[in-house]
């Protein structure tokens, strides 16, 4: 009896899970390719056609400070005219937020009418089909985009054709304790330039044990992007995935292979800490300099208004900020690539709300509109012309920290390896660079091996998801 | 005289450790909370520095402040304490009607049943969140309360524990009831029930914890601030890296409140819940 019921009980798991898979993998819609190039209609002036209020809503990911931002912004938006009303909703993090979306996709809920998202999401987004790329209005109502910072106009091009309007843009930067490197006689107003600067400059902390570690380490695959780009390595095949849809990850190269070797050189040898992966938001590294384990760290720029504020409560009199561009390979010219969200018009809506979002969020990228948010949440302005601005140029003039990453996207070269990749599975091909990172520095894998295994696993992951949206 | 004594101190011996083990044990369990509670009383610098702060010498008590208006509290507590108590009063009494059911009724397929009520606890959320997205989305529910509770309502778990709770109540009790003229609706409510009071208890604590904690089902179902809950006005508190963190700490004391009050007022009912068993036998 109870084999019989054990039987009947797994035939039963098997039947649902079986049922579950069929009403889950049947409608994967969407256009194909790594997007056409007629970049389609954007009612332009609908708006004013229609008369009477437009009202929109506009999905976000903005929370603390940067929520205080946003609403202060989106009621002065309101207020200015009648013609278009805004509702912006949190709607989690940027993974929740897409997954809200694409639930909502599937199972014929309400869109909304703009939606920010981060910068891995761009081959998903075009997959959906539910965008108006932005390039349509840019065309339609000829907007003028010569102000905008070339490369947040790269990053989000693809095939010709621009998907979303870049919004809140950041920046990967280096964070040093100037006291730290006064202990260990190095110069506190140089930072660093490259990874071999780096172990110099971690030598000599440890040295004269100025922190107990030179360099704090997280696993950020964001790091690796970065500095491949930089000497014009391409991270996926078919131009970066941008003429055609990748199928290949190519990021198994020599300076990839750099970068592997340096970050198991550097904890082999007792001069970096490994503070673990971004999962979760880990932010480690950073405090890790507050304490003095280690000297010096890579992260976002998006983070400096909170480091800021951290050290001036006074509980770390042991630290003085120190701000430099990202570190790079030896030998090269530091060219960055763009990071952080942009903002996608859905083409669901009335064309009235179509050109609404497409008004509003025009108006988010004025370069007034660009220096408040600035100011207010620590993201790049991404106007040339929000620099000049009495704001901005304030900020900068009292703490000269954050145009280190504005000068640091405007600077360089602009080509298709510093566009970035696009890749329909972003975040698990970044997944699989962190293991493999794991498996270097925890299980004694050889850089070799590591990379080379990151790379095919990447080139699995991005085969299904084809397999799976063309 | 000596021996017992010896026997005397051995006990005196074997209760001092039971007592220190139990303090230890105490202290694992309730230092996370402690440590919350003391978090959020720290300005964030001294939050994130090291050797951790055990006690706040400087309370910030404005971090309360700024996490009630900030994270909507107000609004939220009342969504979640609303959510909640449907979600709860729809499981128990939904799964101690199914549990009767399945431990006293005859009914054919009664075993094949069973097992589908099983089965459900093998399905994660994810596997159902389009279909019940769709079926609430068909039914206008969204940004409602009713959306938010009704996919929730039934419980595979709840309805395994009251059964297994049900088949303990002895069949002679059910024999002698319906020689007293008791149909089952009645034996079920004047004496089984309360026969297994302690397992309604647990249910409904487990049943709440669950409901309270949720997070994607409401982000999913609701878009209007005024309709959204507790952990995700939590959400909103914490900006980029350590950005928030403070008073992030003091909303989650905040929402984990509730918890608390239920844990102490079910607690005669949780304990004698988990240790009946071991009576008997």
């Amino acid at each position: 009896m109870p084999k019989v019921w054990m039987r009947r009980f797994a035939l039963l798991i098997v039947a649902v899970m079986a049922l579950a898979a069929c009403s889950s993998g049947s409608d994967s819609s969407g256009e194909g390719g790594g997007g056409g190039s007629d970049a389609g209609d954007c009612p332009v002036g609908a708006v004013d056609d229609a008369g009477g209020t437009t009202e929109i809503e506009f999905w976000h990911t903005m929370t603390d400070a940067n929520l205080e931002t946003l609403e202060a912004l989106v009621a002065d938006y309101n207020a200015s005219q009648s013609a278009v009303k805004v509702t912006a909703v949190y709607q989690g993090t940027y993974a929740e937020n897409l997954r809200k979306y694409t639930t909502a996709v599937r199972g014929g809920g309400d869109l909304p009418d703009l939606i920010q998202l981060e910068d891995t999401a761009t081959q998903t987004m075009i997959d959906s089909g539910t965008v108006v790329p932005a390039q349509a209005c840019v065309d339609a109502a000829d907007y003028d985009t010569s102000d905008y910072i070339q490369k947040t106009l790269d990053f989000y091009t693809v095939n010709d054709v621009l998907y979303p309007m870049p919004w809140n843009v950041s920046n990967l930067l280096l964070y040093y304790n100037k006291q730290a490197f006064e202990a260990a006689r190095l110069d506190p107003e140089v930072a660093p330039r490259t990874l071999a600067d780096i172990r110099e400059a971690s030598q000599a902390i440890v040295e004269a044990d100025a922190a107990k570690a030179g360099f704090a380490l997280k696993l950020d695959p964001w790091w690796l992007e970065q500095m491949t780009a930089s000497v014009g390595e391409e991270f996926v095949n078919n131009e970066n995935g941008r003429a055609e849809r990748a199928t290949e990850a190519t990021f198994d190269n020599d300076a990839g292979l750099e970068v592997y070797q340096w970050m198991q050189d550097m904890v082999d040898d007792g001069l970096a800490s490994n503070t673990g992966s971004p999962e979760g938001g880990n932010f480690d590294n950073l405090i890790s300099i507050g304490t003095a384990e280690a000297a010096m760290t890579m992260d976002t720029s998006a983070s400096l208004g909170t480091i800021r504020d951290v050290l001036a409560s006074g509980d770390f009199p042991n630290v003085t900020l120190g701000v430099g561009p990202r570190a790079n390979l030896e030998g090269e010219e530091l060219n960055a690539v763009v990071a952080g969200g942009a903002n996608y018009i859905i083409n669901e809506g009335s064309p009235a709300e179509q050109d609404a979002a497409w008004q509003f969020q025009t108006w988010l990228n004025e370069p007034e509109q660009q220096a408040t948010w600035a100011v207010g949440t620590g993201y790049i302005p991404i106007r040339e012309s929000s620099a000049d601005l009495p704001e901005i140029q304030e900020l900068w003039a009292a703490e000269p920290e954050f145009k280190v990453a504005y000068d640091q996207l405007l600077g360089g070269e602009s080509n298709v390896a510093t566009a970035g990749p696009v890749i329909g599975p972003y975040r698990e091909v970044r997944d699989g660079i962190i293991a493999s990172f794991e498996r270097m520095l925890g299980e004694g894998v050889s850089p070799e091996d590591a990379i080379a295994g990151a790379n095919s696993e990447a080139d699995s992951i991005i085969q299904e998801y084809n397999d799976l949206n063309s | 005289m000596a021996d017992t004594q010896h026997r005397r101190s051995g006990s005196l011996l074997r209760t001092v450790l039971l007592y220190v083990a139990l303090v230890v044990a105490a202290f694992i369990v309730l230092f996370p909370i402690y440590i919350t509670v003391v978090n959020s009383l720290l300005p964030l610098g001294q939050i994130l520095g090291k050797p951790p702060k055990l006690f706040p010498t400087d309370p910030q008590w404005g971090n309360y402040a700024e996490a009630f208006t900030n994270g909507r509290m107000a609004r939220y507590l009342v969504n979640s304490a609303i959510v909640t108590t449907l979600i709860m009063v729809g499981q128990v009494g939904t799964s101690i009607l199914a549990g009767y059911a399945f431990a006293v009724l005859r009914f054919p397929f009664k075993n094949t049943l069973f097992m589908l009520f099983l089965a459900t606890l093998m399905l994660p959320i994810e596997v159902t969140l389009v279909a019940n997205f769709q079926t609430i989305q068909t039914l206008g529910w969204q940004d409602t309360y009713q959306g938010l509770a009704a996919p929730f309502l039934a419980i595979g778990f709840g309805t395994f524990l009251m059964r297994q709770a049900f088949l303990g109540v002895p069949r002679d009790l059910r024999d002698a009831a319906a020689l007293d003229g008791y149909g089952h609706f009645r034996f079920m409510a004047r004496v089984a029930v309360p026969l297994v009071r302690p397992s309604v208890a647990a249910l409904a604590v487990f049943s709440f914890l669950l409901a309270w904690n949720q997070y994607l089902w409401p982000l999913l179902i609701t878009d209007d601030a005024d309709m959204r809950t507790v952990q995700i006005g939590l959400r909103t508190l914490k900006g980029e890296g350590a950005a928030g963190l403070d008073v992030l700490f003091a909303g989650t004391v905040i929402a984990a409140i509730p918890i608390f009050v239920l844990l102490i007022v079910f607690q005669k009912q949780l304990v004698r819940g988990l240790t009946s068993g071991a009576v008997k036998g």
